[in-house]
């Protein structure tokens, strides 16, 4: 008997057949284990991002106030307050460094909100060309060296800020600052609240920003590796003098008049563990990037909670004042540097590999 | 039959006329795909970006002498390549269009290792082919087969280079790149499962392998077609890979019959039943008593460059090691989408005069694609810290020791360190021999 030839109608119809079944076995698989990508990028934007945006624009609008009245009032009493105040503002805005893309980037607000290390001749330069009355322009059109939460920490923190004979000119600068800062929060906070943050959560699904749930966890792990990165290099290798093989120079820290140093790297690091184990800062709880991780590699989810432990204990045991400890206990604020550069190196290496992260984002083809 | 009169007997079949029809769609379309390359590669802002910007150019062993042109000088350089390829595309001097192609293209891919692609690689090589082969109402049957068995080396270098432990026993690393297209359409939820990791891995090992030959084989023809089709159709929407795809599907067609664009054209525009057959013939066909055989030194030519395109993929065995994690002998090889790597790199750099040291982060002088690139390749860290040396002299501060912190994660290993940080780079020569401060993976 003949062997029957196939025919084409026949190959079109197990054609169909293969990829009916395919999309079969694919609509009737089990999900992977833990959290879906999608999950993860959700419940970043909507429970970690959002919040936390939220919290810089409330704390930078009570800052702008109480400085308003301090300018009227000249109590000395509220000097303190207002400190807080600017502090508060500066540990969430160093949180927030832990997620800095999207409209931080798309707004150019990194600059005239964080400009450092500080130059102080040019705040002083521009306090003594001020107009009589300083309005939202005049701090716009400034450079961003002129204006920031560090130019404004470098007032505040100045002990006679509400004694000093020029307190008239000082003190409407300050608070003209201040309420650029908080409007720059405000446009960042309604930029994610809701428009950034659907078009995160919904990355692949419309989004019309992330074509991919992949692209969007691009730019979260890309962000927190940044993070790090900024971390080590522009906050402990420049002062260390590790970039010019010269002496620490304690004027290269970071919040260096406010002697806060410490407490920004602590809030890096805090920014950076709320992104990896989600809102609740709990490993297996809420879905945070770690989640990701645990579900495909709990070994190496081990090993980025105890590295982010050793680095965060590393920072608490450099003794304050930073500024002072850098230059005699230099061993310890280098040992920080390492151990925060080791989860960099897990996130930048192991995760990404893990998650196909592609780095740093560059368009170029592969292979 | 003795020595001479074999080798007589292969020049005649070798320089047989055989239709040249796929020869020149081949051409055509190459010409074509390299053309919107060179138009998407401006549009895309990839000449300002990886030939004008970088203050810093990663050069090859032995072509440091190949620099980006100043000014305008890259764009031009562009500008006559996409024309170049143009001529190519419509057949205009075709050889001259394909040499210059090849020199302005190749030229541009010398500066940089950074830039380096395999498909870009075989863009040289094909250009070096077309350049050679003459295509008139005939070609040389040694035409056809060269550009076949280039294609053909492709792919069964690339199946070659996937019979290895990580590829076939851990599903690496597709394992990881299909797991990021868990929201692919349709088949997403089977990407993120590791079974089908390493089903798509033995298939993508088979079908290397067995895809030029089955192309070549009547029978397995219209199976292999579609398959080749529908691979470059899948990696293409999958990975970030570019034109290859699109190439690589041009390519094999020239493993299809000869005539094949003819009797694409019949099928596609009947001609009257009386009108003339193709006046060459179709495929392997007898000897014809007039062939003229190919020139001794043609024969040689072919030797010699297919000798090179074996060697090349196999010199990896010179090296000790896992050429994945060293990159000896990894590139010019076909190793296709065979490693995800990525590392870190900074650099230790001490003055002995003074005893300073100084930290270097790469990432602040280089390009994302530079620096990305550098930082697991060992040859590209060693010529950075090269530089470094060199910018130090420059500077006042001669003779530094420059060491290496570079780490790097393999196809899903936990990173590890790349480089023995205590050997001085900048001591170490560059060039082909095998590199022992390279440590080994994890």
């Amino acid at each position: 008997m003949p062997t029957p030839r196939l025919t084409c109608p026949s190959r079109h119809v197990l054609c169909a057949l293969s990829l009916g079944t395919l999309a079969l076995a694919a609509g009737c698989l089990e999900p992977a284990e833990g959290p879906s990508r999608r999950e993860v990028l959700a419940h970043l934007a909507d429970a970690v991002i959002v919040p936390g945006q939220a919290r810089l624009a409330s704390d930078a609008a009570a800052l702008a106030d109480k400085l308003a009245a301090v300018c009227v009032a000249y109590d000395p009493a509220l000097h303190a307050d207002v400190q807080a105040a600017w502090r508060a503002v500066r540990a969430d805005w160093s949180v927030a460094s832990a997620w800095a893309f999207g409209p931080v980037a798309t707004q150019m607000q990194a600059g005239p909100l964080d400009f450092w290390p500080v130059r102080v001749d040019t705040i002083e330069a521009k306090i003594a060309e001020a107009p009589a009355k300083i309005d939202a322009a005049y701090i716009d059109a400034l450079g961003t060296s002129a204006k920031g939460m560090p130019a404004l920490e470098y007032l505040l923190f100045t002990p006679d800020f509400l004694d000093a004979p020029d307190r008239a000119r000082r003190c409407p600068y300050a608070s003209a600052l201040a309420a650029d800062i908080a409007r720059r929060a405000e446009a960042l906070s309604s930029a994610w609240d809701p428009a950034y943050a659907a078009a995160l959560a919904s990355a692949g699904d419309g989004s019309d920003i992330y074509a991919s749930e992949q692209a969007g966890l691009d730019a979260v792990v890309n962000a927190t590796i940044e993070n790090l990165y900024r971390m080590v290099k522009d906050k402990l290798d420049r002062p260390l003098g590790n970039l010019t093989g010269s002496d620490p120079d304690p004027e290269a820290l970071e919040s260096r008049f406010s002697g806060t140093t410490r407490d920004d790297l602590e809030a890096n690091l805090r920014g950076f563990a709320s992104v990896y184990l989600g809102a609740d800062g709990e490993p297996g709880g809420q879905p945070g990037l770690g989640a990701l991780v645990a579900a495909r590699d709990p070994a190496l989810d081990d090993r980025i909670l105890a590295q982010h432990g050793v680095a965060r204990d590393a920072i608490a045991s450099v003794p304050e004042p930073f500024s002072k400890a850098i230059v005699e206990h230099r061993g310890d604020v280098q040992r920080a540097r390492d151990e925060i550069d080791a989860l960099r190196r897990l996130i930048k290496l192991d995760v990404a590999s893990l998650l196909g992260v592609t780095l740093m984002l560059s368009d170029n083809d592969g292979d | 039959m003795s020595g001479p009169a074999a080798l007589l007997r292969l020049r005649r079949a070798l320089g047989r006329p055989v239709d040249p029809a796929s020869l020149r769609a081949f051409r055509g379309m190459f010409g074509a795909l390299l053309l919107v390359s060179v138009i998407r590669f401006a549009a895309s802002g990839w000449i300002a970006a990886q030939y004008v910007e970088p203050a810093y150019h990663f050069p090859y062993w032995g072509f440091a002498w190949v620099r980006a042109w100043p000014g305008v000088g890259m764009y031009l350089h562009f500008l006559a390549l996409a024309g170049a390829a143009l001529c190519l595309a419509l057949g205009l001097r075709p050889r001259l269009a394909a040499l210059a192609c090849f020199a302005l293209f190749t030229y541009a891919e010398l500066i940089d290792r950074a830039t380096y692609l395999n498909h870009y690689y075989l863009v040289s090589v094909l250009l070096l082919l077309l350049a050679c082969i003459p295509i008139g109402r005939t070609a040389p049957a040694w035409a056809l087969y060269a550009v076949r068995l280039q294609v053909g080396l492709v792919y069964f270098f690339a199946g070659v280079a996937k019979l290895r432990a990580d590829w076939l026993l851990d599903a690496q690393p597709l394992r990881i790149w299909l797991a990021a297209h868990a929201d692919f359409p349709v088949l997403g939820p089977l990407f993120a499962r590791a079974e089908v990791a390493y089903v798509m891995s033995w298939a993508g090992a088979a079908f290397d392998l067995g895809a030029p030959f089955l192309l070549l084989y009547r029978r397995t023809r219209p199976f292999a077609l579609l398959a080749v089709l529908g691979f470059h159709a899948l990696t293409g929407a999958l990975f970030p890979i570019g034109m290859f795809p699109w190439i690589m599907s041009s390519a094999a067609l020239i493993l299809l019959p000869p005539d094949w664009p003819r009797r694409l054209l019949r099928r596609l525009r009947p001609v009257p039943a009386d009108s003339s057959p193709a006046p060459v013939p179709a495929d392997i066909s007898p000897i014809p008593a007039d062939s003229r055989p190919l020139s001794r030194i043609g024969l040689a030519a072919l030797a010699l460059h297919f000798g090179v395109q074996l060697a090349l993929p196999l010199r990896h065995h010179l090296y000790p090691g896992d050429h994945g994690w060293t990159e000896e002998g990894f590139r010019f090889a076909w190793h296709v989408m065979l490693v995800e790597k990525t590392g870190v790199v900074t650099y230790r750099v001490r003055d002995p005069a003074s005893g300073r040291t100084f930290v270097v982060h790469p990432e602040d002088a280089l390009t994302v694609q530079q620096a990305r690139q550098m930082a697991f390749q060992p040859d590209m860290i060693l010529s950075y810290a090269h530089h470094l040396a060199a910018g130090f002299a420059a500077r006042g501060v001669p003779d530094v020791e420059v060491r290496a912190d570079a780490f790097v994660a393999y196809n899903g290993r936990p990173s590890a360190r790349l480089i023995d940080p205590n050997v001085d780079l900048a001591r170490e020569r560059d060039g082909l021999a095998a590199k022992p401060w390279i440590l080994p993976p994890p």
